[in-house]
């Protein structure tokens, strides 16, 4: 509750200045797990989030991307819960949060591996509102942590670069990031082909492409 | 406990010539992790940086001295282990680049995920770090494609993870012969000098050996290039940092956009070494055409070689290059002094 009040606290003081608009405009992101009851599997999603939530804390505070409010940035830590939200649930929260993404999916054990099984949640600033979820199917394991830490990321920099509307000078080197991570995940990642897809339209549409 | 050893990479001695201006530095927390794993993977990484560093090259034909390097280890993880906290104890321990990072297992395997960090220098000096071109009063600089590099991480070996578990896996000989009954390194030492494969390290209770560093330096991987790299191009070492800038830009895994920050800086590096790798540049642009740091590298080094000269022709240059700025001014950010600078030094 006192975050929300800062939240708001925050926004009306933006609302002052608003002639310059500083980016993001929306300030969380938040996971939720389901558990399946095996602890082994607790801690491997906890250690997954760990790790995702500290390299994206240290994405964005980069400076190239000129994002003024990176600092107040608020990536909780996860969170477990008896059962999934439905989508109702995470579009109210995610408005409700001001979240930029909500990661929620349930912990599997498929044979040795525990499996992340869920959704990354951008609400409106997902490439169609129509369909605001992206679908992440991920083992959780040393070898393929590289690939969905890269998912996570790329959707996340997009929804950064939507929340920037038509600011070029953040929504570009957001983008050009994203575009970059693009390249690292597999052809045969599907999870996230729409949302590679999307960066390229986006990248046109703003014409990020600098003038040689 | 906090402690930090340093570490000079010369044999020439610990002390920095009177007046000389401050050493350049390396700071390298534990990372955190697993019993002895943080540690013992960051200790890795530290040595691997350390013996890299150099004050002069050889051969030294243009009787260049790129003054104190140094490299510092802390005890403490950063906790937490983000870029301000990275920033702030860099700062607090003089250094100019933090390497830090997890090193986590993770469902079958231990995942190191690190990063390096480098502080914005004051705007009165930005040292080596800024490339800058001259005409008259005018200046315009270019600094580093980012201030924070996201590692891709890797996995270690199951050997290097049985090796590294315990806190003895980094041990001493007492003299230059493997294999050796090793004394353990501990958590207080200090480097002295690095002699080809060997460093020669004081431990806690003043005992003195040597730690063979094909040893802990058999996986090479592009954390250690990329930060060797970025610190000896702090240093103006050029020469050296577009070598290991080029070792790390062709490790696959190093992924995307470390690939090309570190290509983009080698081909920085070269120019800056008097090197024509304009090319280099420009086929960096075409491969991504999105890239803004690009643009502004080879706009910088079309610049660069039309500065300064008479002809019509280079005259005709500049002017296209301040169109171009012109014309891409919004993707900069408003308070952005970059293309101002540059137009004023483009100007006839």
């Amino acid at each position: 509750m006192l975050r929300l009040a800062l939240l708001l606290l925050f926004w009306a003081g933006a609302g002052v200045a608003a002639a310059q608009t500083a980016f993001p405009t929306r300030l969380t992101i938040s996971t939720t797990f389901v558990s399946n009851g095996d602890p082994g599997v607790d801690v491997d999603l906890k250690t997954w989030n760990s790790l995702l939530t500290t390299q994206f804390s240290n994405l964005v505070n980069d400076s190239r991307y000129n994002l003024a409010n990176a600092h107040l940035l608020n990536i909780e830590r996860a969170k477990f819960e008896p059962a999934l939200p439905d989508q109702p649930t995470l579009q109210r929260r995610w408005e409700q949060s001001f979240a930029i993404q909500i990661i929620a999916g349930s912990g599997l054990r498929s044979g040795e591996t525990t499996v992340f099984d869920g959704w990354v949640y951008m609400g409106d600033l997902a490439p169609d509102p129509r369909n605001p979820q992206v679908h992440l199917r991920q083992p959780i394991r040393a070898a393929s942590y590289t690939t969905s830490r890269d998912a996570v990321a790329l959707s996340a920099l997009y929804a950064l670069s939507v929340d920037a509307g038509q600011t070029r000078s953040v929504a570009c080197p957001l983008l050009a990031e994203a575009n970059l991570i693009r390249r690292d995940l597999a052809a045969s990642h599907t999870d996230v082909a729409d949302l590679a897809h999307a960066v390229d339209k986006r990248l046109l549409a703003l014409n990020c492409r600098p003038a040689r | 406990m906090r402690r930090a050893a340093l570490a000079l990479a010369l044999a020439l001695g610990l002390t920095a010539p009177a007046m000389a201006a401050p050493p350049i530095g390396i700071l390298v927390p534990y990372f955190t992790g697993d019993g002895g794993i943080g540690r013992n993977v960051s200790t890795t990484l530290y040595f691997q940086v350390w013996r890299t560093l150099r004050r002069t090259p050889w051969p030294n034909p243009k009787g260049l001295d790129f003054g104190s390097g140094i490299a510092y280890y802390q005890t403490d993880p950063l906790e937490p282990a983000t870029s301000d906290a990275a920033l702030a104890r860099g700062a607090e321990a003089g250094a100019n680049l933090v390497l830090w990072g997890d090193a986590r297992t993770l469902g079958d395997g231990v995942v190191v995920q690190a990063y390096l960090a480098t502080p914005p220098p004051p705007a009165s000096d930005a040292g080596p770090e800024a490339w800058v071109l001259r005409r008259g009063s005018h200046s315009v600089a270019l600094g580093l494609p980012r201030r924070i590099f996201d590692f891709k991480p890797f996995v270690l070996s199951q050997d290097l993870v049985r090796r590294y578990q315990t806190p003895e896996a980094m041990t001493m000989c007492r003299t230059k012969v493997m294999p050796c009954a090793g004394m353990p390194l501990g958590d207080d030492w200090t480097a002295l000098e690095h002699d080809n494969v060997w460093a020669r390290v004081r431990g806690a209770q003043g005992a003195i050996g040597w730690l063979n560093l094909p040893e802990i330096d058999r996986e090479p991987n592009p954390v250690a290039e990329f930060s060797a790299a970025l610190l000896s191009y702090d240093r103006g070492d050029f020469q050296q940092a577009r070598d290991y800038f080029t070792r790390a830009a062709k490790r696959e895994e190093a992924g995307a956009a470390v690939r090309q920050d570190a290509l983009t800086l080698a081909a920085i590096a070269g120019l800056r070494q008097g090197l024509p790798t304009l090319p280099e540049l420009q086929r960096l642009a075409e491969d991504d055409p999105y890239s803004l740091y690009l643009f502004q590298a080879t706009a910088m080094a079309r610049l660069s070689a039309a500065l300064g000269k008479p002809s019509e022709q280079a005259r005709a240059e500049r002017e296209t290059l301040r169109s171009l700025v012109a014309k891409n001014r919004d993707l900069f950010p408003a308070d952005s002094s970059w293309p101002g600078d540059f137009d004023a030094v483009a100007r006839d």
